[in-house]
């Protein structure tokens, strides 16, 4: 069904709940009357000719008073079925001095962490949210970050905000810890702080842990200690001073936000990306894939006690990062993607030096199962723990392996195909269940190590194929005239999806990165009751969580 | 007879011109030997535990693609030395909660527990503290007592890791004791006797006269004490009391300085300990191929020293053997959860090693010693311990030249690195 | 298309458990398994480590060992520098700051100030991709060590200079990469390419003379005598 088709529909269901159809954006939306959002978010998800499933973003937009029309906050819903394969985005329009909406976690689960992250950084209010409160910023910060009118205070407790201050002190202050005590009444149970530091939480995550003995009683996912407000500084450095912030975003797969930002800006601007080019971005690509799993399948083994695997997983990561060098000049920060190609031409040596690579590198992948994946302990470590069923992994948003861990053959680049990866001979991958349950953490950790096949594969093909050209067009300057673009690509993490709202400056009016981790987190607290504290760490590595991804 | 009370005999007799059993003071003599000898086995578990954990550093370097300490001294060798004194003068941390005596007793015990198991060990032929008749049982009593430094060190940081750390080494080496002693009681029952000594002289110097190839069953207690020795010594795959991933380092998160270092230090030792046992229970002990035991006690003067420093070379040896498969174990495998692990101990090892005792028993019964059976048996043991090695090796080889030619075409360099080329 | 969801439970690879067979099944699994990795972290005791023993057991510095595309601490030819402030508009976080302005006897441009505040730049590259005069460039530098934060910014205009007229091609060649550098952070100024790097040759190697030093703004060390530190740390002059 097209988008207005879908209007249609709704307004047939419900046609006091529509109140525009803007289908000038290049995602056409419809606007619904806020008393009426849940009742159309439920209809479209139960209608069988809709059956939107996935609440792919929920994210707010303020817009200041301009001229005559009055100030507004305006919530923004994507929806999408992959029954169906096709999508709508719902939009209302708050009042901007006193912004409420009702939830829609009733509808989707996933809308939680979204609606708390409006609220804390919009200040939007959700009637009948379970659990609202400030999720990235302290919970005693004043004002909301994202408002167009934020006055950024100088000091937070003492500390400068910013460089200068720095500067001028001549050294750097470290906080004198405030800590806010987060621990919930007493429950008769043994509660935890398990992180913010802590080996097992891939860098900066808090989960305030009840236990019995071994056995969880639930774990909570505290997150926002990574908060960078990126989405905010896109909006003051401009389109191409925001791609190497994306690279912050995710720092395992920078290539992905580098490339779904790219994306994004060149949809909203119409420019077109010479062959080669879209060549270099795959092949650049998929070795950050490769990478990114390396880390992600290492990081998994190293948490159940098997420190070994990941360092071999090093060593052959240590060799895509050289040849990234190569490529465009750091390790891990690529910014390579640029508006309409890519900064740098990959050299024949370079490719040369790839071929050669996964030469050796093949035999290291089985290698790697002989030492990890085949071994019974590790196996009987992820089997049968932490099962995610389809219709869970889809409510509570999850994407990329973890959706694909579940049994859902749904991958970005073959089902919303993008750059020219349909073009290249390669499967998508899926959990088959091979030792226990479709949809447990061992499905999920051979699905990237499955993807990193698959990421060879494209690999070879693309250094075969790798037409002569151009790299890059000239474009004029990035100037989008007033509109909305959401873009995704498939991460290593899922799909990573860039919506950004253009107003006709060089400037992004707003811009939200929708990432797979953050997504993911909100299924942990679902999935933990009963769990072990051993299966845990099992679980958060199996579903590669990523700090700076989830806070950004 | 054994070397101290031969010394301590030897020592009376050419100072004081007596007769040791009729001397009124020979128990000042012994009591002096004693102390000389305690101090040599600590200086031994300090010497021993000390480079063993420079020596695994270097190991797991090169097993990681690594090279490892290499930069204190030859080689990193002086590596331990610089931990030991950095941990020695830094301060000795007290948590304000704490539950000072337990917290403070605690590293005592456990090394104390390490360290009784040293006095009967049989170094060499005549390399022992005391060779008491209860030798085994001594071993496995005295090293019990590490349970209760440990709870102690998890209740008195009165942190809530620690006491998780804490809880599961209790349930964990309280559990693996039974499959380690039923697995030693195989052997006990070959060599009729508890004492070390007495063990290791029922055995011979040549791999067929030891017990591990001596029969299916004994074979199979070997490597059942091996796996219940590591989850007693806290050790990958079984080392959830310290799991840094899950429960950050368990009972020692808190402690620092001297006491977190008499921890490490009772680690290693436990390491050495449990290969030790298992050297002389299955691998024939300190005995010399083709050199009787009465031989060597017959020698006088140098030729007896040379014989005891060969016993007690072989001995290391084949210990050091036990601790490289422990070492190389614990960079290879994951670890475990805290049902799988008691599932391991009390579903797979506990029944089957009462069923190798039991085996042994009735293979005792039925098969002459000496007989065609038996020898029958012993070749065919040998016969699948060297399969093993051989496919291990095959294998090895195969892993290696899987990569060789893809990597002299990466990197221009060849792969081959044999560990004997330090960097 | 409904996109394929395989049963929830797959046929399981082993016989049920609970059983006489599984049992000893999983003892052979166990056992074999660990056996398989244990043969593959042996074999890696024959195989070549990855290290590098940084920085001091190798045979030539790190910098020489990078492609020459890495994005490392940036510098300014200002012989090529046009002033067009186009880096300077450019940078996401505004850590190039120029100055420039007209001298009121000759009526020529003149530039006052470069500075680059190393510690705040990301070395995302987007300014030197922006030069067209070859002037920014990325060097293969990083050890851009200081001792208080207000070193890490670099002065590349010590005395207010004139600004070039010439065209991209009339103008000097490009000083080699880094030379300019080396001269700014006692750190960079440290090594002769062919010899073996130690930690006591990084203290004493004196600073290579820059290619033409008729050509070079002043080689003076702005960085360090603007610190009011400069006493504790060694300035350029005392280096060689
Ligand atoms: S460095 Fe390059 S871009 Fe910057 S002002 Fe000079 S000439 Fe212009
Ligand atoms: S590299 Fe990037 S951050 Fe650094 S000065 Fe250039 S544009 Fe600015």
């Amino acid at each position: 069904m097209t988008e207005s088709e879908i209007c249609d529909r709704l307004k047939a269901a419900l046609p006091d709940a529509v109140e525009e159809f803007e289908s000038q954006l290049l995602d056409p939306a419809i606007r619904v009357k806020p008393a009426r959002l849940v009742e159309a978010c439920r209809f479209l998800r139960d209608d069988p000719s809709t059956r939107m499933h996935y609440l792919r973003l929920v994210t707010g937009v303020d817009r200041l008073p301009a001229g005559e029309t009055p100030g507004r906050i305006e919530m923004v819903y994507h929806l999408w079925s992959y029954e169906k394969r096709h999508g709508i985005v719902l939009r209302v329009h708050l009042d901007r001095d006193n912004p409420v909406a009702d939830t829609v976690c009733g509808v989707w689960p996933v809308a939680n962490w979204g609606e708390r992250e409006a609220f804390d950084l919009l200040g939007v209010t959700f009637t009948g949210h379970p659990d609202l409160k400030r999720i990235m910023m302290p919970v005693d910060w004043v004002g909301h970050p994202l408002r167009k009118d934020y006055q950024r205070p100088d000091r937070y407790h003492g500390l400068p905000t910013n460089r200068t201050a720095v500067l001028e002190q001549g050294r750097v202050q470290v906080a004198t810890a405030e800590h806010v005590a987060k621990a919930e009444p007493v429950s008769g149970y043994m509660q935890l702080n398990m992180g913010p530091h802590h080996p097992a939480t891939h860098g900066v995550i808090n989960f305030l842990i009840e236990t019995d003995g071994e056995v969880l009683r639930r774990a909570i996912p505290d997150v926002g200690y990574l908060h960078r407000g990126i989405e905010k500084i896109s909006e003051m450095v401009g389109y191409l001073g925001t791609m190497p912030y994306t690279d912050r975003v995710d720092y395992l797969g920078a290539m992905f936000t580098n490339h779904g930002w790219a994306l994004a800006v060149e949809k909203l601007c119409n420019i077109e990306v010479p062959r080669r080019a879209e060549f270099c971005r795959v092949i650049a690509s998929e070795l950050n894939r490769i990478a990114s799993h390396q880390i992600a399948t290492g990081a998994l083994a190293m948490d159940l006690g098997a420190f070994t695997p990941f360092l071999h997983w090093i060593r052959e990561r240590e060799k895509i990062n050289d040849i990234m060098e190569r490529i465009c000049g750091a390790r891990l920060t690529y910014n390579y993607m640029r508006f309409g190609g890519v900064s740098r031409d990959i050299d024949q040596v370079t490719i040369d030096e790839i071929r050669r690579w996964l030469d050796h590198y093949e035999p290291m992948m089985l290698e790697f199962d002989r030492l990890i994946s085949g071994n019974e302990i590790f196996i009987r470590r992820l089997a049968n723990v932490a099962v995610i069923d389809p219709d869970d992994a889809i409510a509570y948003g999850l994407v990329g392996p973890n959706l694909r861990g579940s049994g859902l053959a749904w991958d970005v680049r073959r089902d919303e195909p993008y750059s020219i990866y349909n073009e290249f001979e390669w499967d998508v991958i899926t959990g088959t269940g091979v030792h226990g349950v479709v949809g447990d953490a061992f499905d999920r950790y051979d699905c990237r190590l499955r993807e990193i096949r698959e990421s060879v594969r494209i690999l070879r093909q693309a250094c075969e194929r790798i037409p002569e050209g151009e790299v890059r067009t000239k474009t004029a300057r990035i100037k989008p005239a007033a509109n909305e673009v959401y873009t995704r690509v498939e991460g290593p993490r899922g799909e990573c999806g860039f919506f950004v709202v253009s107003d006709g400056t060089d400037k992004p009016y707003r811009s939200r990165f929708r990432t797979g981790s953050f997504t993911a987190m909100t299924i942990i607290e679902h999935l933990s009751p009963g769990l072990m504290i051993a299966d845990l760490v099992a679980l958060i590595g199996s579903l590669d969580v990523l700090a700076p991804e989830i806070d950004r | 007879m054994n070397i101290m009370h031969y010394l301590a005999d030897l020592l009376v007799r050419s100072l004081f011109k007596a007769d040791p059993a009729t001397w009124p003071y020979t128990w000042i003599a012994y009591a002096v030997v004693i102390g000389v000898g305690a101090l040599l086995a600590f200086a031994f578990v300090a010497i021993f535990a000390g480079p063993v954990t420079w020596i695994e550093r270097r190991i797991a370097g090169r097993i990681q693609s690594r090279i490892g300490p290499n930069r204190n001294g030859p080689q990193g060798c002086l590596q331990w030395l610089a931990d030991g004194i950095k941990c020695w003068l830094k301060e000795d941390l007290v948590p304000a909660t704490a539950d000072k005596p337990l917290y403070l007793a605690a590293p005592y015990l456990v090394f104390t527990g390490m360290f009784g198991a040293f006095v009967v060990l049989p170094f060499g032929a005549h390399v022992i503290a005391a060779d008491l008749n209860v030798g085994l049982l001594y071993i496995l009593a005295v090293t019990s007592l590490v349970v209760v430094g440990l709870l102690m060190a998890g209740w008195g940081s009165n942190s809530k890791w620690a006491l998780f750390g804490g809880v599961r080494s209790a349930a964990q080496l309280v559990s693996y004791e039974v499959p380690s002693a039923f697995s030693l009681m195989a052997v006990v029952l070959m060599a009729g006797t508890l004492s070390t000594q007495g063990i290791v002289g029922a055995q011979g110097g040549w791999p067929w006269q030891w017990f591990v190839f001596r029969n299916p069953f004994l074979f199979a207690a070997f490597i059942m004490y091996f796996i219940s020795a590591i989850a007693e010594g806290n050790r990958t795959p079984f080392d959830l009391p310290e799991a840094e991933s899950e429960i950050i380092a368990g009972y020692n998160i808190e402690y620092s300085g001297m006491r977190f270092l008499f921890f490490l230090f009772a680690e290693w030792a436990n390491m050495w300990i449990m290969a030790a046992v298992a050297t002389l229970a299955f691998l024939g002990g300190w005995q010399i191929p083709g050199i009787s035991p009465e031989r060597i006690a017959e020698a006088k003067g140098w030729t007896f020293v040379g014989w005891q420093a060969l016993s007690f070379a072989i001995f290391v040896f084949k210990g050091t053997c036990l601790v490289f498969t422990i070492i190389q174990i614990r960079w290879t495998l994951p670890r475990l959860r805290v049902d799988q692990l008691m599932i391991t101990c009390w579903k797979y090892l506990v029944p089957l090693s009462m069923g190798s005792a039991t085996g042994v028993l009735l293979l005792m019964a039925l098969v002459r010693e000496g007989g065609i059976v038996d020898w029958v048996m012993r070749g065919a043991m040998l016969l699948v311990g060297l399969l093993v090695a051989g496919a291990y090796i095959r294998k090895v080889r195969a892993t290696f030249m899987a990569d060789r030619d893809n990597y002299k075409k990466m990197e221009g360099r060849d792969l081959w690195y044999p560990p004997y080329r330090l960097p | 298309m409904v996109p394929t969801v395989p049963p929830a439970v797959s046929p399981h690879r082993r016989p049920p458990r609970g059983t006489v067979r599984a049992y000893f099944r999983n003892i052979r699994l166990a056992l074999s398994t660990a056996f398989d990795g244990m043969s593959v972290t042996m074999s890696y005791m024959f195989r070549r480590p990855l290290t590098i023993q940084y920085p001091d057991k190798i045979d030539k510095p790190v910098q020489e060992m990078l492609p020459e595309s890495y994005r490392g601490v940036l510098e300014v030819d200002m012989d090529r520098c046009t002033v067009c402030l186009q880096c300077q508009k450019i940078c996401p976080l505004g850590c190039i700051n120029i100055e420039s302005c007209k001298n009121p006897e000759t009526g020529n441009r003149e530039v006052t100030k470069f500075d680059i505040d190393i510690g705040l730049c990301m070395y995302c590259g987007l300014c030197a991709e922006t030069c067209n005069f070859d002037a920014l460039d990325h060097t293969r530098e990083f050890e851009a060590t200081v001792t208080t934060p207000d070193q890490m910014i670099l002065h590349f205009v010590e005395k207010p200079r004139e600004v070039t007229k010439l065209k991209a091609a009339e103008m000097p060649v490009r000083k080699h990469k880094g030379s300019i550098l080396q001269k700014m952070i006692p750190a960079f100024g440290r090594r002769h390419p062919q010899e073996v790097w130690t930690p006591t040759a990084y203290a004493a190697a004196p600073v290579p003379a820059l290619k033409a030093p008729t050509a070079t703004p002043k080689p003076a060390a702005p960085v360090a005598s603007a610190a009011p530190s400069a006493a504790d740390s060694p300035t350029p002059e005392q280096a060689p």
